[in-house]
């Protein structure tokens, strides 16, 4: 079936929560309501002519003023593929977790959590997966820091920032001494300089 | 060597007491299995038939930390992995000795910029005696940095008086 079919497919079963569909030459997407998610899941999961058995892919999207989180579903029985669409608060985004009717999912919302930041409700045991207990952030975010240090350890290449500021100095040097020469009208080749 | 450590004078058969011990020092180096990443397929050809290290005295790398006295960082070492990094050199009994192996063990690698959790050099948590540049570094460039670790034994001066 192509996206376009289990959309209205979904429609015709009375499945609330739709709420547009939206077109696109890779990923057309069905954009669902937070709220209704775990409903629309076990529909897609359990329907004779749908049956999308695997959750192949849970992300967080942050974008400048809000966040998404894709979900793609695939069904090895009918060899069919969709991918559902949340949008989620910019502030304090939260959404139902997928692990009660996708297993699989529990693991991905740990992910998106480590390293995007939105809460996942009724997770049952929603913390950090890759990065250490006490890491302060969410480094996928657009206005992520990179921190100076952790837990004493130093992090940042202090020796390639001290050779980066000299040459940045050097070059400077070097332009200044190309635009003096010009302005005395030595006549020199000012391209060597660069 | 405990009660004798720097003790002899540094004259005649005492240098050549501290000459043997710095050559079974050097010829039986035994290296801890420790490749984190990528490095540690290069390693292992290190040690494999080609470029073999039986032939070095270091063919035998010892899974637990204390038989061991080489510890050779192989591969990227995350903000997670760092504290079982020192554990493990801590876990090392004297006389041991280090080899940063690796863009990754040097100065981050690849992720020197970018990367908010490597650990840009593994020289940040534990002291180092040998780094090993490449990404990966060829097994030659490995046995030139085995090599030099076994200069810097060859160097030491164990059984006699340093003098000031």
């Amino acid at each position: 079936m192509q996206p376009a079919q289990i959309f209205e497919k979904l429609q015709a079963e009375g499945v609330a929560g739709l709420l547009e569909f939206a077109e696109g030459p890779i990923d057309p997407s069905i954009l669902v309501e937070p709220d209704k998610l775990q409903e629309v899941l076990s529909v897609l999961k359990e329907h004779d002519d749908l049956r999308f058995d695997q959750l192949s892919l849970l992300s967080g999207v942050p974008y400048e003023d809000r966040f998404e989180c894709v979900y793609h579903l695939l069904s090895t029985v009918l060899k069919h593929a969709i991918v559902l669409r949340v949008k989620l608060d910019a502030q304090e985004p939260s959404v139902p977790t997928a692990s009660t009717v996708h297993p699989t999912a529990d693991w991905h919302e740990r992910e998106t959590f480590d390293l995007v930041g939105i809460r996942f409700e009724g997770h049952p045991d929603l913390r950090r997966i890759y990065l250490p207990e006490g890491w302060v952030g969410h480094p996928m975010r657009r206005d992520y820091v990179d921190p100076e240090e952790f837990q004493g350890i130093p992090l940042t290449d202090v020796k390639r920032e001290e050779w980066e500021a000299e040459e940045k100095a050097a070059k400077a040097a070097a332009a200044e001494g190309a635009a003096s020469e010009e302005a005395a009208g030595s006549g020199s080749d000012g391209k060597a300089e660069g | 060597m405990g009660l004798l450590e720097n003790r002899l004078p540094n004259v005649g058969l005492f240098k050549l007491a501290d000459k043997a011990v710095d050559w079974a020092r050097l010829s039986s180096i035994w290296p801890v299995t420790f490749g984190i990443a990528c490095c540690a397929i290069e390693m292992m050809a290190t040690g494999m038939a080609h470029f073999d290290l039986d032939r070095f005295g270091m063919g035998v790398f010892r899974a637990s930390p204390r038989q061991a006295d080489l510890m050779i960082v192989a591969g990227t070492v995350n903000v997670k992995m760092a504290p079982v990094v020192k554990r493990l050199y801590e876990q090392m009994p004297e006389p041991k000795w280090v080899i940063a192996m690796g863009a990754c063990g040097v100065g981050g690698g690849p992720y020197c910029k970018y990367g908010y959790n490597i650990i840009k050099g593994v020289d940040n948590i534990i002291p180092v005696d040998v780094y090993v540049p490449g990404c990966p570094p060829r097994p030659e460039a490995l046995l030139d940095g085995l090599m030099r670790v076994q200069e810097k034994i060859r160097k030491q001066q164990v059984l006699t008086r340093k003098s000031n």
